[in-house]
């Protein structure tokens, strides 16, 4: 499996993790100064989360179309990849 | 710690650090600090987080000649003092106390155990006119800090002559009443 390092560097804070990506799209912690979360999204970037706030972890796009975030209902899926509508990135994925 | 609101979404991959906040949480809902200001309605308290009992009476009691402190018939409550080392707020009310004979002094006191050989915690005095005995509305108020645990508070009365009279009705109940404040 393919495995990628990269360090997520928060653009509100500077704060940074490092993450290592195997495969597509699981993500292995590798330290969890400042970056949280990640999300493969369904524009099939990667959304983040920060301890400061700052959050992409889901588009503008999907907030909008998905009433329940952690269950989303395959209309809502199939609406959104159908028209996929991208947001300005809020994190920087540099690789390690 | 203070509150942080905390959600996932579908398809996301938390670190520890993330799923850690949830612990946070639930420590601070522990001890406290995560409960926001002004969170806890009413309706959401237990009927006894303040109030822990309360007793009156709706008839007249007169105690005969009682020189020494004597226990108000049916003006004693019993309760549990919680734990926590809140301060305990013992009222006890009349809407006239008096002793029966002019030109006497009348106490009307608070009880922490037995009337006369516990511990008094608060007095009002009345003295009677040179023509009539009529008596005054008491309302005393005693603020103590007990240990946890069972207590019985009681109301006394004496007086320097003649009889003590603790006037009370169904539209004016003499009670009282114990809370945690």
């Amino acid at each position: 499996m393919q495995t990628k390092r990269y360090q997520i560097k928060c653009l509100d804070c500077g704060g940074t993790s490092i993450i290592e990506i195997w495969g597509q799209d699981i993500v292995h912690w590798i330290n969890t100064d400042q970056v949280i979360s990640a999300r493969k999204r369904l524009d099939n970037q990667w959304g983040f989360q920060c301890f400061c706030g700052n959050n992409d972890i889901m588009t503008t796009q999907e907030k909008r179309t998905i009433d329940n975030p952690a269950n989303p209902l395959p209309q809502e899926v199939q609406q959104i990849i159908e028209n996929i509508k991208a947001d300005a990135p809020k994190f920087r994925m540099e690789p390690q | 710690m203070a509150y942080q609101s905390w959600s996932v979404s579908f398809g996301e991959q938390p670190s520890a650090a993330k799923w850690n906040i949830i612990g946070t949480n639930m420590a601070g809902f522990n001890d406290g600090t995560a409960i926001g200001t002004n969170a806890i309605a009413a309706a959401s308290l237990a009927t006894t987080a303040i109030t822990l009992g309360y007793t009156q009476i709706t008839g007249t009691v007169t105690l005969t000649t009682p020189t020494v402190d004597t226990l108000v018939t049916g003006l004693t409550q019993a309760v549990t003092i919680p734990a926590g080392s809140r301060k305990i707020k013992v009222s006890a009310y009349c809407s006239d106390f008096h002793s029966s004979n002019v030109n006497s002094s009348s106490n009307l006191t608070i009880w922490d155990g037995t009337v006369g050989s516990g511990t008094q915690l608060q007095s009002w005095a009345h003295i009677s006119g040179t023509v009539d005995s009529d008596g005054l509305g008491a309302y005393l108020v005693a603020i103590v800090t007990p240990s946890a645990g069972a207590k019985t508070y009681n109301v006394g009365a004496k007086a320097s002559a003649g009889n003590a009279v603790i006037t009370a009705a169904s539209t004016t109940p003499a009670f009282i009443l114990v809370e945690a404040i």
